[in-house]
């Protein structure tokens, strides 16, 4: 049955007025969380003196839940560990892809503008899976930036499948100022990490 | 009277539902706005410590603006421009003076890369005093290090200034730790307005505020 005109009037007319009323751009919205409401699990040694700060969002189509973990010391110039969960909703998949953890370095906004050198691309295996892991070190400060991709035919990091993963865990972790971050501290590192 | 003919009516029912959807969306939004101009104006999740009671401040008396350093004529025209939108939304007069003696607000745009402020490096900050009810004295200092956030800077301490002490995640906001925003929102203009309208009081606690803000929510975005 096609309606009639008065009826395709009455439509778009509603259809612009529903329209007029979503066109206004609130932006996401983040929701402070605590710790035990926040998927990320992250216990890294040094991070239990640490001002932890923990937020969520979701993009507007509800398809992707964010959440972002931060912890910072008293009276520190950067944080010393931020951690990012990504997960897609189901039916839905990521889409950005990255192998090299290198690359996203420039999202954490305290870091991006540093002279940042890297180390070598490394990978290791956790409970939830392969991370690959780069160390990284600025102005004296040593660090190690990681990279989980889960599910999605990309289970465990699955380099092979090319999928960007149902869930994406990244983050970095850094060493106090002036302390070297040897490899059984990255290994600790690697290996703390973990969701709900 | 004629009744509608019978193919209009999934039109019609069509109608009222999207009407329906567009009124509760509206809500929400609304509903939004007013979480984010409570958690600015008396703190919330993302400000620990403004969760206690606290009064609204804001400006009574015109503004008298210093340079104390770092000022140039880039800078100058810089603030003059944002201070001029404030004045254009909040109605608070605004004038430039020399010296710090008689100005109840002072620039200061420094080499230093950040400043500890509340046991926390960053790279701008604002001291706000106020007396009883109304602010009287805002220090901005503004590290001019990185030159691309010298204005978002201006802007965030601005806000401040004008009484909003707080930050919120809640929509996009020059105020917001977790938005990558440059400059005003439409929703920190909204806030301004709201703070300066004659129908808010300096000093109201959070509980005599909220009928307030909400209706002046809903008749400006109404309006606009």
């Amino acid at each position: 049955m096609t309606p009639s005109w008065t009826g395709k009037l009455l439509l778009l007319s509603c259809l612009l007025t529903g329209l007029a009323a979503c066109a206004e751009d609130l932006g996401r919205e983040w929701q402070a969380l605590d710790a035990e409401t926040s998927k990320i699990v992250f216990g890294a040694p040094g991070l239990e003196t640490q001002k932890v700060r923990f937020l969520r969002s979701y993009d507007g189509g509800q398809s992707v839940m964010i959440e972002s973990g931060s912890w910072v010391g008293p009276e520190a110039r950067h944080a010393k560990a931020v951690v990012l969960y990504l997960r897609a909703s189901p039916g839905y998949y990521l889409v950005y892809r990255t192998d090299d953890p290198q690359e996203l370095l420039k999202y954490f906004e305290g870091l991006k503008d540093k002279p940042i050198t890297f180390g070598p691309l490394e990978t290791a295996v956790n409970d939830l899976g392969r991370v690959q892991h780069r160390s990284f070190g600025f102005e004296g400060v040593n660090c190690v930036i990681f990279l989980q991709i889960l599910g999605g035919g990309g289970a465990g990091g699955d380099r092979g499948s090319g999928s960007a993963g149902e869930q994406q865990v990244i983050g970095y972790y850094c060493a106090d100022p002036g302390q070297p971050l040897e490899k059984p501290l990255i290994r600790q590192v690697v290996a703390s990490i973990d969701i709900r | 009277m004629r009744s509608p003919p019978r193919r209009a009516l999934p039109a019609l029912l069509g109608c009222v539902l999207l009407l329906l959807a567009a009124c509760q969306a509206g809500e929400f939004r609304r509903e939004r706005i007013y979480r984010f101009l409570d958690e600015i104006s008396f703190g919330g999740p993302l400000d620990p410590e403004g969760r206690r009671e606290s009064r609204l401040a804001r400006w009574e008396e015109p503004l008298q603006v210093a340079f104390l350093e770092g000022e140039t004529p880039e800078r100058i025209a810089m603030v003059r421009e944002q201070l001029a939108i404030f004045t254009r939304l909040t109605g608070v007069p605004v004038a430039y003076i020399e010296g710090e003696q008689e100005a109840n607000v002072t620039f200061a745009f420094k080499a230093d890369p950040d400043f500890l402020a509340n046991r926390e490096y960053v790279p701008c900050y604002v001291g706000l005093r106020s007396k009883g009810k109304a602010l009287r004295k805002a220090k901005i200092e503004i590290s001019v290090a990185d030159p691309e956030r010298v204005q978002r800077c201006v802007v965030h301490e601005l806000m401040h200034s004008f009484g909003f002490r707080y930050h919120s995640g809640v929509v996009r906001s020059i105020l917001s730790p977790a938005h990558d925003q440059e400059t005003f929102s439409e929703w920190d203009e909204l806030a301004l307005r709201i703070l300066y309208h004659p129908s808010v009081e300096a000093g109201m606690t959070r509980q005599q505020a909220a009928p307030v803000f909400r209706r002046l929510i809903a008749e400006l975005t109404e309006a606009s």
